[in-house]
């Protein structure tokens, strides 16, 4: 049997986790096929057949494919899918948005956010915000399953040569109107889910200070934290605590300016995925939880780490 | 309008997550449960609706064990109507949970149905795409503002590339994030009143839905361990190690 | 890590970390702790940070108000904030006997110099206007209260420890702890350690770690819940407008406390039905535990928050917190060495451990380092407890002893969880007899005698109650004719073997009774020469020894024995407490009595005070010893305790013509009062040196060396600052001393009363008490505070009644 990919794109490119999501699912099974339902996808579709490790590339147009939308796709997918036994996508908004959406119709117990393929019915998955991972086996006979695409390595891009095919699709899902798409420009985003976080605690010394904490932000398109000690101090209002009675925060990277790390602190963050702590005591409890330590007195540190950050030519936000 | 909201029963998000020995699952005994949090944002949201003027009635349902039905309470304390609990026990994957859900649906003839975007439990994310699959709904999800219009609604989408929004007919499923809104906490007074509220009891197994496992949990093992940290010398090792070895920035 | 240290600390929490900082400044610096996960992870991190001084004890309070001050001075010692925010203490009272509570509690605090206010309803409003103080009685007010992080006091406390060269490891975990010959192998599963003393101070762990040593440790923990609630609207308008924080609220009556909390509110009760957590100790990985809420069994708490502050009901519950408090019987912790082991100290079962860990850490040290604690600890000692104490017993007792947090604390009151537990065989008797139990050390003693239609029911208050006319007759028929008491609970043994005699001549201060059959009343002191246990020692036979000391004391008092006791077979020990049963008769026509009971000589001449005999009661064999506690003629009738019946049947039925009546042990409270007879823990301590307890003549510092002898000469050199006074109380009506009240001589504290009771025989209020020498003079004028009265005191002649003890000579 076959692997069914759906393909992620922008009608113009592939987006990036579809390479991800191709090297997954090459791992259930070498037979790959790729479907793309779009609209004038043309130059996605010849991104996705160059893809070596594609085998045939499934291409199904129509203009109400233009935006996406799980309505519209689910029943196209349904209706190819019979003879694959697996059908892949990534878990971003995109697959998430879609797959069970296929996997109810097609009576499946879907398997979500793969990180690990053991075999072409046994995977490995995260659960508890990544607190477990559980190995499952899926007992349906066609498996609908996401990946998470940062546990696997993007595939080669170029190369490949697979044969385009056309398939046509169904009629349009009227109930559902797509009206706009667009970029997040908030100033700064929200400390409960921004990808990065900078907080300061007492060693900040004033409000004022925190001025030092807001620049470093700016730069990196952070949202900033702050320990319960600093907001008692009053150096900052009480909706940026992280900790066990403020927020609890998982963000991409975590840099604790001041802190000494208190465990009502250290709760609110410690599953961030990678901690930083500047602090002048080097025996301070953050430095227990930090992956970068720098042991420094804040008020040097900080300009020094605007003026390094404005030295790079891209930072990732 | 009448919305359905449905809320599960998960451990809570503060609680230190521990692996059992033999691999059977995570401990649950003895340990705090609460509502699922973007469940909260849905409860939260559908009363706001009501608070508006623009729906009638707030059902909130819970599908699970006995104990799942202090979702259910917590629901009514903060402004739900009345409450579901569809007794079942066991492991309950989301097709099932839709299916049953579904059966609520045709019962309850809701004409929006609200639930969080996921559980912090088994992170599946499916329910609320599957019930509207099974339904043939439209569907939103990862919904960050609902604005309610005539048999319609506007909704806008949190997706990966920035905000999406889209139109979608009523009845609908809708599923939120966490920024959809600010869950009111309930007060002391509102819990004790909801305790003493009915709640509608209905067995899974009366539903005619078959809600075994269709997969198999072999094992549940705890994360690889955070590796030890380092301490860096300087602002510009950090910045370095930062963007080429972390690649965060 | 080290693989040597002098000590080595098990547990991370506030009091594990206190204990090694205290050991260090204590100039120990080579000491090291070990903590399974993270600091603070067991109980500390979910602690609501309260430091309440109020306590009813003595020692405990000490403790806390050791801690209070230390935590003050922490962030300038360690640069470290400890969040400690001194917003004062509000206690409410709804009722009068409330309000007698902290008149009582007053007394202490004063005696160890706590400030203590009390505030009318109208005062409380002004501190707390969101309080509703309609209902309110009055309220104290402890100003220097407050509470505090307990997270950050912990690294502060750490950083402290590590700057004096302590060291900590973290997620370090004990798997054995042995003993060699030099003291302890500690082993972890980061290596293992060697080192002298061992420190357990594991909280939820307690009972697993003393396990591993082969300790039963008396604690479980139980569920404790608070809530906190959303901000406010008036409270974030105080806030604004730069209003002081209203403090700590504490409603005795509703029992809960509240405090602000970012601009909302905590709500913590004490409620009933809380059940005991870890009952089988928590899993291995358990951190930063809690359990689910449960608001039900809260409701009638809530309820009463609510009506007291009614802005607690209007905002949202943001959070509830149910997590483990240890727990032990009487809710005190366990802080002091343990039984049977060298160098194993206990530091567990801290229900209120913010608070008591300063003290708890402090006293240790002095007591690791010095061998002697400084303050009288008998109130947290570990070996207050016996091998009663089963998980059972821990469950039922440490859940009745939460729900009691808030409870009015009697002087009277008898708790009734687990009972009856350990029974004398005369028990049924003597509740057929009308007897009103209490509890100690698991033992049932009447109390009292409820007769002439009485309820047969305990009445607690702090002024004379409904046994007050109980014991008075009880008392007046132990003057005239004789009475009868139950004294089995006693702690009893035997020390013999061919060093007997030498061992006990060095365990204790008197000269040891030198004839077969004398007997004499000797005091083991401590080191530093304090008094640490009374023993009545009779000499049964060359070099054996039979000795009774107090039933609550049995372990403290044997563990002391063998902790000095040769291990060489030179010396054996031998309990008797369970095997032999003790009844007391006394009064003027116990002679008589014992003539009608026994064929053996009873006359004076030939059964002279302070000797014991062999004889029959009945068909049953006796120990009768001619001591008492009373000061009646009498006997003390120790036997083998499956005769007890026989002997008490064979008594009752002769003592009918001569008017023989059972006493409890109240009664005797009031007739030893007028004796001047002294009980260890109150008016002998470790605080006190036996000349200022008055024990003049059973000190014989010319008899050779005994423990303490050395320091209690440097004592003596130093000066003595107290003296044991006994005291009338003039125009008493309705209360009489309970103990802990200050004595002031023109507004001055001078001293303090250690107990107190109406004498029945000399028909006085009675009390004894510690006062400085220099008001120790027969005659002295003195005024005494009795629940917030002053009362005219004069200092009578020690033994009042009966001064040159002619009625036991009889």
């Amino acid at each position: 049997m076959s692997v069914l990919l759906i393909a992620e794109h922008n009608n113009k490119e592939l987006r990036p986790f579809t390479l991800n999501a191709v090297t997954a699912a090459a791992q259930i099974d070498q037979d790959v096929h790729a479907l793309i339902i779009g609209n004038n996808s043309e130059e996605a579709q010849k991104a996705l057949a160059a893809l070596p490790l594609v085998k045939k590339v499934i291409s199904v147009e129509a203009a109400h494919y233009e935006n996406f939308t799980a309505e519209n796709f689910a029943p196209v997918v349904i209706k190819l899918s019979e003879n694959y036994s697996h059908i892949v996508s990534s878990a971003n908004t995109f697959g998430k948005n879609l797959m069970p959406r296929i996997a109810a119709i097609l009576d499946t117990s879907q398997i979500s956010d793969i990180t690990k393929v053991i075999s072409s019915d046994t995977f490995v998955r995260p659960i508890y915000a990544g607190n477990a991972f559980a190995t499952v086996k899926s007992n349906d006979s066609k498996k609908c399953i996401t990946i998470r695409p940062t546990s696997f390595e993007a595939c080669e891009s170029s190369g490949g040569s697979a044969p385009i095919e056309k398939a046509e699709g169904v009629e349009e899902f009227v109930q559902t109107k797509f009206i706009k798409r667009e970029e997040v420009k908030s100033d700064r985003p929200e400390l409960g889910t921004a990808r990065i976080v900078v907080s300061g605690g007492r060693g900040m010394q004033s409000g004022e200070n925190f001025k030092l904490i807001t620049d470093v932000a700016d730069k990196l398109g952070a949202a900033i934290g702050a320990s319960r000690a600093a907001v008692d101090a009053g150096y900052i209002t009480n909706d940026h605590q992280v900790g066990q009675t403020g927020k609890v925060v998982v963000p991409d990277l975590y840099i604790a300016v001041g802190i000494s790390g208190a465990i009502q602190h250290l709760a609110g963050m410690k599953e961030s995925k990678v901690i930083v702590a500047i602090n002048k005591d080097g025996e301070a409890p953050i430095f227990s939880v930090a992956d970068y330590g720098l042991e420094a007195d804040l008020f040097e540190a900080l300009p020094q780490l605007l003026a390094e950050l404005n030295k790079l030519n891209t930072i990732q936000k | 309008m009448k919305i359905l909201v449905a809320v599960k029963r998960v451990i809570d998000y503060n609680v230190q997550i521990r692996v059992k020995e033999d691999g059977s699952g995570v401990v649950t005994d003895n340990v705090k449960m609460s509502t699922n949090p973007p469940d909260d944002n849905a409860v939260e949201e559908a009363v706001k609706i009501k608070e508006s003027g623009k729906a009638t009635e707030v059902i909130a349902v819970t599908i699970g064990e006995e104990k799942a039905q202090e979702t259910v309470r917590k629901a009514l304390a903060v402004g739900a109507d009345r409450g579901i609990h569809v007794k079942a026990d066991g492991i309950l994957e989301p097709l099932t949970v839709s299916k049953l859900l579904q059966k609520v649906v045709d019962k309850e003839k809701p004409d929006l149905v609200l639930m969080g975007k996921q559980a912090i439990d088994d992170d599946c994310n499916q329910t609320g795409q599957m019930l509207s699959a099974l339904l043939n709904w439209p569907q939103a999800t990862f919904a960050s503002k609902i604005d309610v219009k005539d048999k319609k609604l506007e909704v806008v989408r949190e997706v990966d590339e920035g905000l999406e929004t889209i139109e979608i007919n009523l009845p609908a499923v809708v599923t939120c994030d966490l920024r959809l809104n600010e869950p009111r906490y309930a007060s002391l007074p509102n819990i004790m009143k909801a305790k003493k509220k009915t709640i509608d009891l209905l067995n899974a197994s009366d539903l005619g839905v078959d809600v075994s496992p269709r997969i198999q949990q072999i094992k549940v093992e705890e994360p690889p361990k955070r590796k030890a940290g380092i301490k860096v010398a300087s602002v510009a090792e950090l910045v370095q190690k930062l963007k080429n070895e972390a690649k965060v920035i | 890590m080290k693989s040597k240290a002098k000590v080595v600390v098990v547990g991370g929490g506030v009091v594990g970390v206190s204990a090694l900082y205290h050991l260090a400044k204590k100039g120990w610096s080579d000491v090291v702790l070990v903590e399974r996960k993270e600091l603070t992870s067991g109980s500390t991190w979910h602690a609501a940070g309260l430091l309440p001084l109020f306590n009813m004890s003595y020692s405990v309070g000490q403790l806390h108000k050791y801690a209070v001050n230390l935590y003050k001075k922490l962030e300038e010692e360690t640069g470290k904030n400890v969040g400690f925010s001194v917003v004062s203490n509000i206690r409410l009272a709804s009722t009068k006997d409330r309000m007698d509570e902290y008149h009582q509690y007053a007394g202490v605090a004063k005696t160890i110099g706590v400030d203590v206010k009390f505030l009318t309803p109208q005062q409380v409003k002004e501190i707390w206007p969101l309080c509703n103080v309609e209902d309110l009685v009055g309220a104290i007010q402890h100003p220097e209260d407050g509470y505090i992080q307990p997270a950050d006091l912990t690294q502060a406390l750490a950083t402290g420890a590590r700057n004096m060269g302590a060291e900590i490891y973290r997620n370090t975990t004990v798997l054995a702890m042995k003993q060699n010959k030099d003291g302890w192998v500690v082993e972890t599963d980061k290596g293992s350690i060697e080192c002298e003393h061992i420190i357990s101070c594991s909280g939820n762990f307690a009972r697993q770690t003393g396990k591993m040593v082969g300790l039963d440790i008396p604690v479980i923990p139980v569920e404790h819940q608070y809530i906190v609630t959303e901000p406010h609207p008036e409270i974030l308008k105080r806030k604004k407008e730069g209003l002081p924080e209203m403090g700590v609220l504490r409603d005795s009556d509703s029992r809960w406390y509240m405090r602000e909390e970012a601009g909302g509110l905590i709500l913590g009760p004490y409620e009933d039905g809380a059940p005991a957590c870890y009952v089988n100790g928590p899993s291995k990985d358990s951190e930063y535990e809690l359990f689910q809420e449960d608001l039900d069994r809260l409701a009638p708490h809530i309820e009463g928050a609510i009506h007291r502050v009614p802005a607690f009901g209007e905002v949202g519950v943001k959070k509830v917190y149910n997590g483990a408090i240890c727990y032990t019987p009487d809710g005190n912790p366990i802080v002091g060495p343990a039984w049977g082991l060298k160098n194993f100290w206990i530091n567990e079962g801290h229900s209120f451990g913010i608070t008591a860990a300063g003290g708890a850490g402090w006293q240790l040290a002095e007591w690791i380092v010095d061998g002697e604690p400084t303050i009288d600890m008998l109130g947290v000692e570990p070996r207050r407890y016996g091998d009663y104490c089963s998980k059972s017993y821990l469950k039922a007792k440490n859940e009745e002893a939460y729900s009691h947090v808030f409870i009015v604390h009697y002087p009277d009151e008898e708790r009734p969880a687990a009972r009856p537990l350990r029974t004398a065989p005369c028990y049924e008797r003597m509740k057929d007899l009308g007897a009103v139990f209490g509890q100690k050390f698991g033992w049932e003693r009447p109390n009292f005698f409820a007769t002439d239609g009485m309820e047969q029911k305990d009445d607690w208050s702090f002024r004379r109650s409904k046994w007050f006319e109980a014991i008075k007759k009880e008392c007046q028929n132990v003057k005239e004719n004789v009475g009868l008491l139950d004294m089995t609970a006693f702690a009893k043994c035997r020390i013999k073997g061919p060093k007997a005699e030498e061992f006990l001549d060095y365990l204790v201060a008197n000269k040891l009774p030198k004839k077969i059959g004398r007997i004499n009343l000797c005091h083991a002191l401590n080191t530093k020469g304090g008094v640490h246990s009374e023993f009545t020692i009779m000499k049964e036979a060359e070099n054996s020894y039979y000795l009774v000391s107090a039933g609550a004391n049995l372990r403290l008092d044997h563990d002391w024995i063998k902790k000095w006791m040769p291990t060489d077979g030179s010396v054996i020990f031998e309990d008797l407490t369970n095997s032999t049963g003790v009844l007391v008769v006394a009064g003027p026509k116990a002679r008589q009595l014992m003539e009608k009971v026994s064929n053996d000589d009873f006359s004076n001449e030939n059964f002279k005070w302070l000797t014991a005999k062999n004889v029959d009661v009945g068909y049953a064999p006796v120990n009768a010893m001619r001591v008492n506690f009373v000061g009646e003629l009498g006997w003390e009738l120790h036997h083998p305790i499956e005769y007890q019946n026989h002997i008490f049947d064979k008594l009752m039925e002769a003592g009918k013509d001569l008017g023989l009546k059972p006493f409890g042990i109240r009664a005797m409270n009031s007739l030893r009062l007028e004796k001047s007879y002294k009980l260890v823990g109150t008016e002998m301590s470790i605080e006190y040196s036996p000349y200022e307890s008055g024990l003049d003549r059973f000190i014989h510092p010319n008899k050779g060396n005994f423990i303490g002898l050395e320091a209690l000469n440097k004592w003596r050199e130093k000066g003595f600052e107290n003296k044991l006074v006994t005291l009338e109380v003039h125009n008493t009506t309705d209360a009489d001393v309970l103990g802990n009240n200050p004595i002031y001589h023109n507004d001055q504290v001078v001293g303090r009363a250690t107990g107190g009771e109406y004498g029945f025989r000399l028909d006085k209020s009675m009390a004894l008490a510690m006062v400085k020498p220099e008001f120790a003079t027969i005659g002295q004028k003195l005024k005494v505070d009795i629940l917030g009265t002053m009362y005219d005191a004069t200092i009578m002649d020690e033994s009042p009644y009966d001064p040159e003890n002619k009625l036991l000579r009889a």
